[in-house]
């Protein structure tokens, strides 16, 4: 009995001793086996396959420039805690976190991202950008991974950091710079193609030779109406918005304009307050958008990024397949406007009695 | 009509103003035949604000404006997702403002149920009376065709600014705007603080001054060799360094070389002639007569 029991005692001790061994020995991958560390590992990596980033401290051999010894078998814990230590070398990040929005895992630990001696991947990072982002962010990774619609500025380039700055940002969101900043270093081009290969618009290009911005444009927040993380609504908008020309009138259809704009503006016959495109108290835009079988969408008049008139009105439309732009000739009045020889004949409205 | 706006308006603050009142009404109605809702823009920056006599949601009437700094209008709609969003925003943005000369309020419509829209202001926290906006008068006199808009309006009842949502950066826009009016930043801090620089970090500059460190991290643990390397990768990235020419000069006088430790000093000291280190090294590299 005493024999079994001591075989006993000595095998709870063993098995109690497990987690405190491999808590205080020295990672064996960080030796012998590639990878063999438990991925996000703060340990060094092996030699093989080779780290993609290693650590000048590291490289330079010396344990003891963040460790209590410089013994690399028993380097020992790091000289201090968080931060602290890694803005020894890194001292612009005492400035770069003094501004307004910063990340909390960069504010409790560098090294809740970044391996200190070597990674896998660049910078030093424990993950690739967009796995190691999403491990936290998980309704980002749900959104990313359902959209029918994706945005390649996530897969592509330095995913995640295309846009955000994973540290600290003077913009909300961590955003590098104001949405519109970001979004023209790529749209800004006459070859871009989406996802599925549809060619895109040189958004750079038109807005700098139309000077009539959207509200949403000029305030440089392309994200009031594009979801950038992807969604199922055509051109990343972030919500319906009619793709035709012609539609039969449906304020669901147009929920992305009626987020900021008056449904009623559209759907009131009459009114003398909530449009100004009306004739005396008929109000133009119902009438357009109200035909029955053949209503006009926002697009059939309006550029919706910017154009070279007021009112965001299109300079013409395009007509049949040939490539040819009928032409609106909308003119504005001093009370009110006209279109003439394009959709109908010339038609004159006026909004306020003439002064 | 503008003018009858701001003449209407004076009328309203001076004393005795209760006569006027009909005069004001007039004067708003007079307005809406000039500025309509869903006119291409807002009216100008700048443009008198009439100071009209409003139903509030909580019962009784207030003036759309006070005598403070600043008035801080917000229009917004009921069951919004983004008027939401914008209330939630500014409840935070308020709380900085709190000691100031600065009043806020919620205008809505008439034509929305008044309880439901003082509902939604209070769950949001946003702080401030819920003004109704009859015949959305003072909605059409702004020429605002959106919601939720935020109207600044300074102390000369004048409009200051005008901001429609914005799904990112909203607080810090307004906050901005709300701080110029209140003269605590100048034209030019309101302008960065409305397009904000780059959030960047790294380029040679600053990769210069990480390998400096890391050199003198080495020297001070003893590891000469390595030291002078990583120092000498700090002046590749960064030639104008002078710490970390200073930083070569004071290991390669202590590897005893201190003929080329003086160019390195000389170096750091045409660069930055109050660099201390490089003084002294200096100093103690010259030879004894």
């Amino acid at each position: 009995m005493t024999l079994i029991r001591r075989a006993l005692f000595a095998l709870l001790a063993m098995a109690l001793s497990a987690p405190l061994w491999a808590q205080t020995a020295q990672p064996k991958a960080a030796v012998t086996g590639a990878r063999a560390a438990a991925p996000g590992t703060l340990a060094p990596l092996a030699a093989k396959p080779a780290p993609v980033s290693s650590h000048a401290p590291y490289e330079a051999g010396d344990c003891k420039i963040c460790h209590q010894s410089s013994d690399p078998k028993q380097p020992g814990p790091v000289a201090k805690k968080g931060p602290a230590l890694c803005l020894e070398c890194h001292e612009e990040f005492a400035g770069v976190m003094k501004r307004e929005h910063t990340h909390a895992p960069t504010r409790a630990d560098c090294t809740n991202c970044h391996n200190p001696h070597n990674a896998q991947y660049r910078k030093l990072l424990l993950k690739e950008t967009r796995v190691l982002c999403t491990t936290c962010h998980d309704s980002i990774k749900k959104t990313m991974d359902k959209a029918t619609v994706p945005h390649k500025a996530l897969t592509t380039g330095a995913q995640c950091t295309n846009c955000h700055n994973p540290h600290a940002s003077s913009v909300a969101k961590l955003l590098v710079q104001l949405p519109f900043d970001l979004c023209v270093n790529c749209h800004n081009r006459d070859d871009a193609v989406d996802a599925n290969g549809k060619k895109l618009q040189n958004m750079k290009g038109w807005l700098d030779n139309n000077k009539q911005w959207h509200g949403p444009v000029a305030a440089k927040d392309c994200s009031a109406c594009h979801e950038p993380h992807g969604g199922d609504h055509f051109r990343l908008l972030k919500a319906d918005y009619p793709q035709e020309f012609y539609a039969k009138y449906d304020p669901r259809t147009y929920e992305l304009c009626f987020s900021c704009h008056q449904e009623a503006a559209f759907s009131t016959a009459q009114t003398t307050t909530l449009t100004s495109f009306r004739n005396g108290a008929t109000n133009l835009h119902f009438l357009h958008l109200q035909q029955s079988g053949r209503g006009r969408t926002c697009r059939a008049c309006h550029e919706v990024h910017a154009s070279k008139q007021e009112n965001h009105i299109r300079e013409g439309v395009p007509y049949g397949s040939g490539g040819w732009m009928l032409k609106l000739n909308y003119k504005k009045t001093a009370n009110g406007g006209s279109c003439e020889k394009t959709c109908h004949q010339e038609k004159t409205y006026s909004n306020r009695p003439a002064r | 009509m503008r003018r009858i706006a701001d003449f209407a308006a004076r009328d309203a603050r001076a004393p005795g103003a209760g006569a006027s009142r009909l005069t004001v009404m007039i004067a708003l109605l007079a307005c809406q035949c000039c500025f309509h809702p869903a006119s291409a823009a807002h009216a100008a920056i700048g443009t008198p604000v009439p100071n009209a006599e409003m139903p509030s949601a909580a019962g009784g009437k207030a003036q759309a404006l006070q005598a403070v700094e600043a008035n801080v209008l917000v229009f917004f709609r009921p069951n919004q997702e983004r008027s939401l969003g914008a209330l939630k925003e500014l409840a935070q943005c308020q709380k900085a403002f709190a000691d100031k000369s600065v009043r806020w309020a919620a205008v809505v419509s008439a034509s929305v149920v008044a309880e439901t829209a003082a509902t939604m202001v209070r769950d949001s926290g946003f702080a401030a009376p819920v003004l109704i906006d009859t015949g959305d008068a003072l909605y059409g006199s702004l020429g605002l065709a959106l919601h939720p808009v935020v109207v600044i309006v300074d102390k000369e009842n004048k409009l200051a600014a005008f901001e429609p949502f914005r799904a990112v950066n909203y607080c810090s826009v307004i906050s901005a705007h709300l701080r110029y009016v209140l003269r605590e930043i100048s034209a030019e801090e309101m302008r960065k603080a409305l397009d904000p620089p780059k959030a960047v970090e790294g380029g040679n500059g600053q990769v210069a001054k990480r390998y400096r460190a890391l050199a003198e991290a080495l020297f001070k643990s003893g590891n000469l060799e390595k030291a002078l390397e990583s120092a000498r990768k700090s002046v590749e990235r960064d030639p104008a360094l002078a710490a970390g020419h200073a930083l070569i000069g004071e290991i390669l006088r202590a590897q005893g070389h201190c003929a080329d430790a003086l160019q390195a000093y000389a170096q750091a000291l045409a660069l930055d002639a109050a660099n201390a280190s490089a003084g002294e090294g200096r100093e103690r590299c010259k030879p004894t007569r």
